[in-house]
């Protein structure tokens, strides 16, 4: 029975997620059962050769460039826009008053 | 994950461009990272990234600041990439539903022991391809969870706070994605590595 729980719960076994009794008792298992030890050993080497091969990518200067060009736009926009608002509300006033 | 005091909130409300900089210098290169791993194109992260800046810029005065800051960036920047890789699937293809082994299945099989395997041949092209092909077979409610669980490297509680969901569902989904993939991966080392230890 403990093969079936090392299948269900290989996930929360690595990341030392589970009770500690449970972790203990799946350990002493692992050990001793060499298909349990090569399942486990093969979940935890999927995510390392994930996390080698998806390393932190840089962002690229000239994307980081376009960026603060967008953002410098929109801020721009919000400060236009309370202004503009205001302009608005007060060219209606005007209209409704006449 | 951090939290990010530094960034001054009634600054950005104001649209103070030094607060907003320096919210950008500090969050870009991990929000770049997060988009393209889950887009896994350039063009689409850079667009990923523009669009959680302006996003987020638009709603700051939502912003209750009971998350940090990379909390917050980190779920319009989720959102901002699922949505674009919806568009690119239902012009490609529907997603596949998960399939795994079952447990007797897995236990009528040979084990090949490949985790020894140096990581020096993720050099191989073949073996990248594979790697990239069962990620993109991936679908997206599991792909997001082990792109900020193992590849991002948040905790369970960060992740279910980013997606809204569970700590157990994040812990569901991750079991999922990650024998999914280790299943692709096995079929490729039976296939080309015969030589590897067996049990």
């Amino acid at each position: 029975m403990k093969h079936h729980r090392i299948v269900k719960e290989v996930s929360a076994f690595i990341d030392g997620e589970l009770e500690e009794a449970t972790q203990a008792e799946l350990q002493k298992h692992v050990a001793a059962c060499p298909r349990c030890r090569i399942y486990v050993d093969t979940v935890r080497k999927t995510i390392t050769l994930y996390q080698t091969k998806e390393a932190p990518k840089k962002m690229p200067a000239a994307a980081q460039k376009r960026l603060y060009a967008k953002i410098a736009i929109k801020l721009k926009k919000k400060k236009r826009q309370p202004a503009a608002k205001t302009e608005r509300a007060g060219a209606k006033s005007k209209t409704s008053r006449r | 994950m951090m939290k990010d005091e530094s960034v001054s909130l009634p600054a950005l409300r104001r649209g103070d461009e030094r607060a907003v900089r320096k919210l950008v210098d500090t969050h870009s290169a991990r929000i770049y990272n997060v988009a393209w791993r889950i887009l896994r194109n350039p063009q689409d992260a850079e667009d990923a990234v523009q669009e959680t800046f302006l996003t987020a810029l638009d709603k700051l005065e939502q912003f209750d600041g009971r998350a940090s800051f990379l909390t917050w960036l980190y779920r319009i920047a989720v959102n901002t990439s699922l949505m674009a890789l919806r568009k690119r699937r239902s012009r490609q293809r529907k997603e596949e539903p998960l399939e795994l082994p079952s447990v007797e299945e897995l236990r009528s099989r040979e084990l090949i022991d490949w985790s020894a395997d140096p990581s020096r041949k993720l050099l191989r092209r073949e073996l990248q391809q594979v790697m990239d092909q069962a990620i993109d077979r991936l679908a997206e409610k599991y792909r997001v969870v082990f792109v900020l669980r193992d590849l991002e490297g948040l905790s369970t509680e960060q992740t279910s706070k980013v997606l809204g969901i569970t700590p157990n569902n994040v812990k569901v989904r991750l079991l999922r994605a990650r024998l999914f993939l280790r299943e692709q991966l096995d079929q490729y080392f039976h296939e080309h590595e015969p030589a590897q230890v067996k049990a």
